[in-house]
């Protein structure tokens, strides 16, 4: 009996053969896809396309199946199939759809982060830039649409002037980005550039999450991750620095001090400055991060303190004035991510900054004082892959305080603003080659009850490697604080920008060019020379800039050399401020062109780096001439070399040039405010405060891990 | 890279003896790699890995043939998108108490690395001693782990001309590693010999 059972359960084995699957696996463009894999699923029954698209494989199973197909790069499909119909399958696999995430729409933004795509520098990059010494700012006036005057050192984009663009870190807005200086010294920005992982830097129409800029942002991100043990210690030919990292596996604090004392550098290196207390800065940051289960935690703190004291030629008088400045900052930014599940996320964030600055000039005090909170509140929601949709609170709050004190008077005078915005904006991916943006900001403050800005940006992908895209805004930005002082009821000035840019990016080359028009209305002018308590404000002028940049950048032709080049072209005439008619403000310069190299030279385990900065003339007024902003200063040239040379993986020294061919360029005039006895305005030349500017650093880093390095520390 | 291929098979003996599904799917697999099939072996793998949701084993290989043929590949888009599968691959499943595991994710991220080695090492190299430091922890004695730290040590060391005896010395730890760490489950992976062979050969040149 069981021999027979036996033989029948042989036979019945026998008889269900095995049977064999094939077909065709495609894409959408009915091209074949190769190494597809197809299976049934919880089977170990599977096959892999050939070159031509085609499969086959044999199974036991019978029926009703589920064939699972995969293949890298592709959307995976599960399709229903009933083993017994034997004919040949036909599968059609889509591309991958693009995260939200990974498409951006290139016009009016410029990214500065470690993502392989859409970047157009690295975070090591701005460090790395010959003639930034390490300041945020100087290696983004390497990139188009953005320009940095030599006296002044903030950032202006396309035409617009510095006051036009607000700083952002972790979407929370910091109201005093830049340090203090003496009039006709650059300023630097606070932060330590290596903070950041990410920069984003609009050449303006920019998101619906931001406002109160008419010309850009700059938003800076540090990053949501933890960082390791580590010490890190700094000598240079200007200060020393500070720095230690505590990791807890799920929380890191770290504190970071420098001092900066410009005192022994101008002993031996004569600036045209004359300090009476050469600059002194002490500051100290601490930076706290959590990670949660499903959210992060990052706060940021910062105390800055700077002195100085200088005598300065101004023509209005025969002797130099004797300048004394003294400012406290600080800063508290803190930051709380937390996904809420259901594909929604939100953040919280809170930023508070003082400025305590006190100016002395001869027997003369304006010191002033600045408090600003921004509380913000935003929700993110994707709703699918194609879809993600923000929607957001702000509340701002400054108050201004500006005093003017002389042996015998004090004078007080302030301002103080609340301002509250919603806002919200959608992403919608149509399909993989376009992609819409549609955003509204509604702003409320007491000078402004009620303003809404429409935004949008369209982006067309002709092909992976090509991008078009247009985008539109409406933006309104506030009067500044010594018009606010005077009158706080000034409307806010008014900007509409017109962006379309081509984006190509392959292998290491980028090629970027961006055309964009801007008019300004409601522009803020005053009937007196300079702004004082007499002064007549109204909302009567207007403008316009516009423009075309380029950008190249090729990390590929040549092995171990990476240079960009950006040019940009600005037109512009504004009818502002105490202008009588429409002119070329004198912040506006038609030409730029900027090209940084970078070579690193293995056997010397050294990173060369070059950057040249062409700046055409600028217009500037000579009241000796009739007419008003007639004349303009001659272009100027500088080259600035820097030398990164890695003695180990702790242990680097950098060399910093800043203008090596010692050009001196003239940034403007000042004249004086009255004609001398023979009838002739006197004047002055703004120049550099030192013809070169020589760094000299050693940085060294002490950690349980031997890779980190200071490379990104500047 | 290829040479850690060859070392993987060298190493790996299997006899063939009476075979389950697994056995035969796993036996066939690695038949496929050695004869260079590598896209085809890493689909064999995964059919496996969603037959044997319980067993990591499969998907393993198939995140190691990834990894492997990023190492191996010069093209740079593509190298990216095999770190990138292979990313998904190691970060779906809940394997972090596994040092076999965080070694192959490690050596993942070092091909990621090796991409951009100027800005990438910043942000990733802290993110790799973790992860080898991890799985040494977990198992003192799995010689890949020991290996793969001491190697990625080795690289940046003898760029800057500074002494590697104390890598050489974990690699020759490691090489004793493998002859006494015996795998607990059949087919687990046991490569890795062959290379750490030729890196002690090389030591102090």
């Amino acid at each position: 009996m069981k021999y027979i059972l036996s033989i029948i359960l042989f036979c019945s084995i026998q008889v269900s053969a095995q049977i064999k699957i094939n077909g065709k696996v495609t894409d959408s463009n009915k091209k074949a896809v190769q190494y597809a894999n197809i299976f049934i699923v919880g089977t170990y029954d599977g096959g892999t396309t050939d070159t031509l698209g085609n499969f086959s494989f044999m199974t036991y199973e019978v029926g009703n199946q589920l064939l699972k197909i995969t293949a890298i790069g592709r959307e995976s499909k599960s399709i229903p199939h009933d083993l017994s119909h034997n004919k040949p399958l036909q599968i059609q696999l889509q591309e991958q759809a693009k995260q939200l995430d990974e498409v951006v729409i290139q016009a009016g933004l410029l990214q500065a982060g470690d993502k392989v795509k859409n970047t157009v520098m690295t975070p090591l990059d701005i460090v790395t830039t010959a003639g930034s010494m390490g300041n945020i700012f100087g290696a983004l006036a390497t990139l188009p649409g953005a320009q940095v005057a030599g006296e002044n050192g903030r950032l202006m984009v396309h035409g617009g002037s510095a006051a036009e663009t607000q700083t952002y870190i972790n979407g929370i807005r910091v109201p005093q980005p830049y340090t203090s200086s003496p009039n006709d010294v650059p300023v630097r920005g606070r932060f330590s550039p290596f903070l950041f992982k990410g920069v984003n830097f609009s050449t303006g129409g920019y998101s619906a999450e931001y406002g109160n800029a008419l010309s850009s942002v700059l938003i800076l991100n540090t990053a949501n991750q933890i960082e390791p043990n580590k010490t890190e210690i700094s000598i240079s030919t200007v200060g020393a620095g500070l720095s230690n990292t505590q990791d807890w596996k799920t929380k890191s604090l770290t504190f970071n001090t420098s001092y900066t004392n410009l005192k022994p550098y101008s002993k031996i290196i004569t600036p045209n400055i004359d300090w009476t207390k050469p600059y002194e800065n002490a500051s100290g940051e601490l930076i706290y991060r959590q990670k949660l289960k499903t959210g992060f935690i990052s706060t940021y703190a910062a105390f800055n303190f700077e002195d100085m004291g200088l005598y300065q030629k101004n023509s209005n008088y025969t002797h130099p004035i004797a300048i004394k400045k003294k400012a406290y900052n600080s800063y508290f930014n803190t930051d709380y991510q937390q996904n809420l599940g259901g594909r929604w996320d939100m953040q919280s964030g809170i930023g508070m900054g003082y400025l305590n600055e006190k100016l002395q000039a001869n027997s003369m005090g304006m010191p002033h004082q600045e408090i600003a909170i921004h509380v913000k509140e935003k929700f993110t929601k994707s709703w699918n892959n194609r879809i993600k949709s923000i929607f957001g609170i702000d509340y701002f709050y400054t108050d201004f305080t500006q005093d003017f004190t002389s042996p015998s008077t004090r004078k007080e005078v302030s301002s103080a603003s609340s301002i509250a915005a919603l806002y919200t904006e959608t992403t919608y991916a149509m399909n993989n080659y376009l992609i819409a943006k549609l955003g509204i900001r509604a702003t409320s403050s007491t000078a402004e009850p009620f303003l809404l800005e429409p935004r949008f940006s369209l982006g067309y992908l002709i092909n992976p490697y090509n991008q078009l895209s247009f985008t539109y805004g409406d933006f309104h930005q506030q009067g500044s604080q010594e018009i606010l002082i005077y009158d706080q009821q000034i409307k806010w000035q008014q900007a509409h920008h017109y962006i379309l840019n081509y984006y190509y990016e392959k292998k290491g080359r980028t090629l970027r060019l961006e055309a964009y028009r801007k008019t300004y209305d409601h522009l803020i002018k005053y009937d007196t020379p300079r702004i004082n308590s007499s002064s007549i404000f109204t909302n009567t002028g207007t403008g316009y800039a516009q423009g075309m940049d380029l950008f190249f950048r090729d990390n590929r032709s040549i092995k171990n050399l990476q240079y960009w080049i950006s040019y940009a072209y600005t037109d512009s005439k504004r009818n502002e401020t105490d202008a009588p008619f429409s002119v070329t403000p004198s912040y506006v310069f038609k030409h730029t062109l900027s090209v940084v190299a970078k070579y690193w030279i293995n056997a010397l385990h050294s990173q060369v780096s070059l950057t040249n900065n062409y700046l055409s003339g600028r217009s500037y007024h000579d009241p000796n001439l009739p007419s008003y902003t007639q004349r303009k200063t001659d272009a100027y040239n500088t080259l600035s070399a820097n030398w990164s040379y890695l003695i180990s993986q702790q242990k680097i020294i950098h060399i910093s040039v800043n203008n090596l061919l010692g050009s001196s360029p003239i940034y403007g005039y000042q004249y004086a405010d009255h004609p001398n006895q023979q009838g002739i305005y006197n004047r002055i030349a703004i120049t550099p405060s030192a013809k070169r500017f020589v760094f000299v650093g050693f940085f060294w880093t002490l950690s349980s891990n031997k890779k980190e390095n200071q490379l990104d520390n500047l | 890279m290829k040479t850690l291929i060859i070392a993987f098979f060298v190493l790996f003996s299997v006899t063939t003896y009476a075979q389950s599904p697994y056995e035969k799917g796993m036996i066939q697999g690695l038949a496929l790699w050695k004869s260079g099939k590598t896209t085809e072996a890493a689909a064999q793998f995964e059919r496996i890995a969603q037959a044997e949701p319980e067993n990591w084993i499969a998907l393993y290989y198939q995140a190691l043939i990834g990894t492997t043929a990023a190492f191996a590949t010069s093209d740079q888009e593509e190298k990216l998108k095999l770190i990138e599968n292979t990313k998904i691959i190691l970060n779906n499943s809940s394997q972090d108490r596994n040092s076999e595991w965080l070694t192959l994710k490690a050596m993942n991220l070092v091909a990621e690395l090796t991409t951009d080695p100027m800005t990438k090492s910043q942000t990733l190299a802290p993110t790799i001693y973790a992860l080898y430091e991890k799985a040494i922890q977990l198992d003192p004695n799995n010689p890949r782990a020991v290996l793969g730290l001491a190697e990625f040590q080795i690289g940046s060391k003898k760029y800057f001309k500074q002494d590697t005896s104390k890598e050489c010395e974990a690699v020759k730890k490691a090489l004793n590693l493998f002859e006494t760490h015996k795998p607990t489950l059949p087919f687990a992976p046991t490569w890795g010999k062959e290379r750490a062979e030729h890196i002690v050969q090389n030591c102090g040149q």
